[in-house]
């Protein structure tokens, strides 16, 4: 196992260095001159040149690659162009916002959704398995910032529970914050949850039909004792590996849904990055996201391999 | 009378996507009103006969605005899909049938960039390029082309390793004959289904970057800016974003039934339910046989 975790972890770190790489390479190398991307073809000499000694543009680019590199490890990434503010404390302060309304969907929406496409399998070809189907569907064409709009209407302005965006910070309190947080979250939460649902009513069909669930039912067990106790173990793996997959669509969802809501997050900054070109903040942003992405790939993986130890012998692929 | 397996989906899903197509190619040369016309005294109005879903803010019709999106919408999903398949399947048959070098080249490529979501790569190429069309289909393009490459990959090398593959091969055929005569005809029905499924990845994708203003940009009506348009005016007429809304829905939703309904046709690998990723990883996922389709003994246990 211990071998199979660090070669796992040695080819997501390999990944990720690609990655930065990349968009070292796409940013900074292909375009020419960073500043001229910057500025714009009006800019001034002068300001240009300034621009270059600011970033430290006159270094060969290998130079500057393997700086930038080091800085995420001295947690010296450059000042933002138009916050000022060090890359790396924006980034820090964002990711506060962003990753637990993640984590908070995926604690939304794992939940109903196992249990949901469990209850469904176990009720196979009844009105509520299609109902759950007839959802799941539903929530796999709508996308996240659209149901984002909707609550918005729902629950701010039709019910005026809660205000219709926007984040207080942790330092008003864990709870005024993480309720300016629900709303986002449930938005990426019930597409998220219609896919998973989707995969786990599938798994589950498949494990009932095993022959283990036929012998322990032989042996007597009830059906609650084998769904819980044979089936939902066996389900794990296409569940984990979907959700895990997800988690991709989810940083993506989340950068829409966080301009819904005007929450201020990661996301919210790199769009408006972006559109500034401001570079510092775009690669700093662009690369963390895509780490979040691989880390989340890699406990997947090594989570499968926990549960299911053929995969282990089998290598990461 | 039973039906072949899917022939529901597909009667339902083609409908749908049919009917929007039409709408699409129809809008390219006729909408019942300018869609950039504005009237700001008849804004906001309700469906009536002469605007059949109402107004929008400034007074533009939003049904012509809606057939219009679709044109934008299907359009940059079918040209993304285009360039992804053109790019992806070439690489992925590279990785099944090049030899070991090859296929570590291809798969550290692909995981590489697996780790870019559609919005990231479209944010990377605003900064470059500005705002735009182009980037909206290339940043899908990029994903498309890393799924197909995946998932030509993975099929591919499992035709490969089949015995008429190998006596092609000792018969003095080529690597791009076998590809092209043996590999392809293969796995062209799992292919068709990843299609459909990029085809509604693309839809939501061109919805959520035009909504950022990375896509297409105004006068051209898209899904997206119409929704961010909608959600100011909300408190006034939810409406606005119910149109678009249902719009991408039933899009999305047309193309999952279709992908269902050939999954059941073509892909029997593929059961319902699970999005055909492209991951190999979730290869367990997908080595599942429906379950529908099985004489399962366990079905009256069960019940």
């Amino acid at each position: 196992m211990l071998t199979f975790a660090i070669q796992r972890a040695l080819t997501a770190a390999l990944t990720l260095l690609a990655a930065s790489a990349l968009v070292f390479l796409v940013l900074e190398v292909l375009p020419g001159d960073p500043a001229l991307l910057i500025l714009g073809e009006g800019a001034r000499p002068d300001t240009l040149a300034a621009l270059r000694q600011e970033l430290g543009l006159d270094d060969p680019a290998v130079t500057r690659y393997l700086r930038w590199l080091a800085g995420f490890v001295t947690g010296d990434l450059g000042s933002s162009l138009t916050y000022g503010a060090p890359v790396a404390e924006l980034l820090a302060e964002r990711s506060l916002i962003t990753l637990p309304m993640a984590a908070l969907a995926l604690v939304l929406a794992l939940p109903l959704a196992i249990g949901l496409g469990t209850w469904a399998a176990s009720r196979r070809g009844t009105l509520d398995d299609h109902l759950v189907r007839l959802a799941s569907h539903l929530g796999l064409a709508l996308p996240s910032f659209w149901i984002g709009i909707m609550l918005i209407f729902l629950f701010a302005i039709s019910l005026t529970w809660t205000t219709a965006g926007g984040f207080p910070g942790w330092q008003a309190g864990v709870g005024p914050a993480l309720a300016a947080l629900l709303l986002p979250a449930l938005a990426l939460a019930l597409p998220e949850a219609a896919i998973v649902a989707r995969i786990t009513r599938g798994a589950v069909l498949e494990a009932l039909t095993a022959e283990f669930v036929r012998t322990a039912r032989a042996k007597g067990l009830g059906r609650r004792r084998v769904l819980l106790g044979h089936v939902l173990g066996h389900a794990a793996i296409p569940v984990l590996t979907i959700a895990g997959l997800q988690f991709g669509f989810l940083m993506a969802g989340a950068i829409l849904v966080e301009r819904v809501f005007a929450i201020g997050g990661l996301g919210e900054l790199l769009l408006n990055a972006a559109g500034q070109r401001d570079l510092p903040v775009i690669k700093g942003a662009v690369v963390l996201i895509c780490a979040v992405v691989v880390a989340a790939n890699l406990v997947v993986d090594l989570l499968n391999a926990v549960i299911d130890p053929r995969l282990r012998a089998a290598g990461p692929r | 009378m039973r039906l072949r397996p899917g022939t529901e989906q597909l009667l339902v899903g083609g409908l749908l996507i049919g009917v929007i197509t039409a709408l699409a190619l129809l809008a390219m040369v006729w909408t019942p009103h300018d869609p950039a016309a504005l009237n700001v005294a008849g804004r906001l109005a309700g469906p009536g006969i002469d605007h059949w879903l109402g107004t929008d803010y400034l007074g533009r019709d939003l049904a012509s605005m809606v057939m219009a999106g679709a044109s934008s919408s299907l359009g940059t999903a079918v040209a993304a899909v285009g360039l992804g398949a053109v790019v992806g399947i070439p690489l992925g048959l590279l990785a099944a049938l090049g030899g070991r070098i090859a296929d570590a080249v291809a798969r550290g490529l692909i995981d590489l960039f697996f780790a870019f979501p559609v919005v990231l790569t479209a944010l990377v190429l605003l900064a470059l390029n500005g705002p735009g069309l182009l980037n909206a289909v290339l940043a899908i393009a990029v994903f498309n082309a890393t799924v197909f490459a995946r998932i030509t990959r993975s099929t591919g090398r499992a035709v490969a390793s089949r015995d008429f593959v190998r006596a092609a091969h000792a018969a003095g055929r080529g690597t791009l004959g076998i590809a092209w005569g043996h590999v392809l005809p293969n796995i062209r029905g799992v292919l068709l289904v990843q299609t459909t499924v990029l085809l509604s990845v693309g839809i939501l994708a061109e919805a959520g970057l035009t909504y950022l203003g990375v896509g297409a940009q105004p006068p051209q009506p898209t899904w997206g800016k119409m929704l961010l348009d909608a959600q100011v005016f909300m408190q006034l007429d939810p409406r606005q974003a119910i149109v678009p809304g249902s719009a991408i829905a039933l899009s999305v939703l047309g193309l999952n039934l279709l992908g269902d309904g050939l999954r059941d046709r073509f892909d029997r690998r593929l059961p319902a339910g699970i999005p055909a990723t492209g991951d190999p990883r979730a290869a367990l996922a997908r080595r599942m046989p429906e379950p529908q389709r099985r004489p399962a003994p366990v079905r009256t246990e069960a019940r």
